[in-house]
């Protein structure tokens, strides 16, 4: 199967004035510093990538990052078309999924063993759970100072249904040594720079995240293949931490007697202070630590922001929360800014690391503007802010509370 | 508001560049992979989503060979905090060495996508699209 999916058209639907040849100097400059096999995309025009819902937002269309508005995640489990899209580099140009093969190796491997799809599908048992995964940058656009990166709002997250098998029932028939650490993952993404020796990603999770029975290694979402965009044919699924541990087009696992140290594993990359810092603040290599379960958050799905609606008519919200490896337990909402608090009706999860779907009735006291805010309490006690968590240098982990916008008219 | 001060200068800059060649319906047509091409409602450059300005030409050629233009449109940062994001780039992602237009492209980027002071503890809500729930579809 071969994928087209990048839409290279020739121009633009807005109206342009004209057009200029110019650049003077600027040819020469970068001519000669360009890979030889290197196209220049000017031309680019950025377009939802197939089978993606339209009215998603692109943040970015090289690589493709493409977000979904809160209120297009209003299904319990997330549908294909709106899962959105973080890619680190580009997407494999061809996918064979006949040939497709995963390699298990590494240092603490007993054994390196080589899976097509059909040893996957036919040799161990198949689970299926519903998985939320959210990037760790989301959120990131309510960070002053600025932190470089997409600027998702709200939408990086989705909690589909994933089908696969067991990550630990397939290292194991490989043989893991007691030393073992890590695993770290590899793709078939290619980096965006075209240099076929470096990895755009490759990262991964400690052994005992890796063999939990949620961690899968999946090949299908909703019970279909998995959209190219997000992984198509194999894919990690581990749910709850930074969704860039669930390594996407994935053809290796190294099974590591050291913390992995792939591509953006070390840095700024989905690493964060091991300390409170004050925003803006230079922190040094040493003193970053590596995101493990995400917080505690949510969102409103209904209604969408900017509802207007009559005094009499009662507003009914709903949405979802989750809390990283933890579960929900409690759900509430506020209309006066979280000067008071509501309770919701909260759900129990579909399995461990599946979002849960809350709800409530508001009343209005009378005609005006109103934010509704919604606060989510992890079993543990922790909830989410209000305002924007402590800054750090590359904007992970925002999680502070949702809003919407409604006027009672 | 500063962008209607650039999409004036732009759009005269362009004007007066093209002078009789103008035509209304005129298409472009991308020679040698460059062009200019004015979005007359915003003065931005509607291929990239850049500000039309001295130094789009450097910063379009050199910033946009590997990723998408909305990876700086998206972003502020001081001049300083660019050249981070420049150095950064060279050392892991393979970008190569500007050599003189590095100054021009930082002046560019540090004055069209430089950070905002405002920041309130609790930001008003931007861009609410309001409409009557009762005719709303979902």
């Amino acid at each position: 199967m071969k994928y087209s999916f990048h839409n290279r058209r020739g121009f633009l639907k807005k109206s342009v004035l004209a057009s200029v040849t110019t650049l003077l100097g600027t040819e020469l400059v970068f001519a000669n510093k360009m890979p030889a096999d290197y196209v220049p995309l000017i031309l680019e025009e950025g377009e939802i990538p197939a089978g993606k819902h339209k009215d998603l937002t692109i943040l970015s269309d090289r690589p493709w990052n493409v977000e979904t508005p809160a209120h297009l995640l209003d299904d319990i489990i997330t549908p294909a078309d709106k899962v959105f899209i973080r890619n680190n580099g580009n997407v494999p140009a061809e996918i064979n999924v006949k040939n497709w093969t995963l390699t298990i190796n590494g240092e603490s491997a007993k054994a390196q063993k080589v899976f097509t799809l059909q040893d996957l599908k036919k040799n161990f048992k198949h689970h299926t759970y519903q998985l939320t995964l959210e990037c760790g940058g989301n959120g990131r656009s309510g960070y002053n100072p600025p932190a470089s990166g997409n600027q998702w709002n709200e939408g990086a997250v989705s909690c589909a249904e994933w089908t696969g098998v067991r990550l630990r029932d397939v290292l194991e028939s490989v043989g893991i040594k007691s030393d073992a650490v890590y695993i770290g993952y590899y793709g078939a993404d290619t980096h965006l720079s075209g240099d076929p020796k470096k990895l755009p990603i490759s990262r991964g999770v400690p052994m005992r995240k890796a063999l939990e029975d949620e961690t899968l290694l999946a090949w299908a979402m909703n019970g279909e293949d998995m959209p190219l965009m997000n992984g198509h044919p194999l894919r990690l699924v581990v749910g709850g931490w930074p969704a860039s541990t669930s390594g996407k087009w994935l053809n290796r696992i190294a099974i590591r007697n050291i913390e992995h140290d792939g591509e953006k594993m070390g840095g700024d990359s989905y690493r964060v202070p091991a300390y409170p810092v004050e925003p803006g603040a230079k922190v040094p290599d040493a003193d970053m630590k590596i995101i493990e379960s995400m917080p505690v958050k949510s969102i409103i799905t209904y209604p969408r922001s900017g509802a207007m609606l009559e005094m009499e008519q009662p507003l009914a919200v709903r949405g979802h929360a989750w809390a990283g490896d933890l579960a929900v337990k409690e759900m509430m909402v506020s209309i006066d800014f979280g000067s008071t608090w509501q309770k919701c009706t909260l759900k129990a999860p579909k399995n461990r690391l599946a979002w849960q779907q809350w709800s409530a009735d508001l009343k209005f006291p009378q005609k005006g503007y109103y934010e509704v805010w919604a606060k989510a309490t992890d079993s543990e006690g922790t909830s989410q802010p209000m305002v924007i968590p402590g800054w750090n240098p590359k904007g992970y982990l925002n999680n502070a509370c949702h809003r919407i916008a409604v006027k009672v008219v | 508001m500063k962008l209607y001060k650039i999409q004036a200068f732009g759009f005269l800059a362009v004007s007066l560049f093209l002078g009789a060649a103008f035509r209304p319906d005129s298409r472009p047509v991308p020679t040698q992979n460059t062009f200019v091409a004015i979005d007359t409602v915003k003065g931005l450059d509607p291929t990239t989503g850049f500000v039309v300005a001295e130094g789009i030409e450097l910063t379009r050629a050199h910033c946009t060979g590997c990723h998408s233009s909305t990876l700086i449109t998206q972003y502020r940062a001081t001049r300083e905090v660019w050249l981070e994001k420049i150095r950064w780039m060279q050392q892991k992602q393979n970008l190569w060495d500007l050599g003189e237009a590095e100054p021009k492209i930082l002046d560019y980027l540090a004055k069209y996508y430089a950070p905002t002071d405002a920041y309130e503890h609790r930001q008003p809500l931007k861009n609410v699209d309001w409409y009557k729930l009762s005719e709303a579809k979902n």
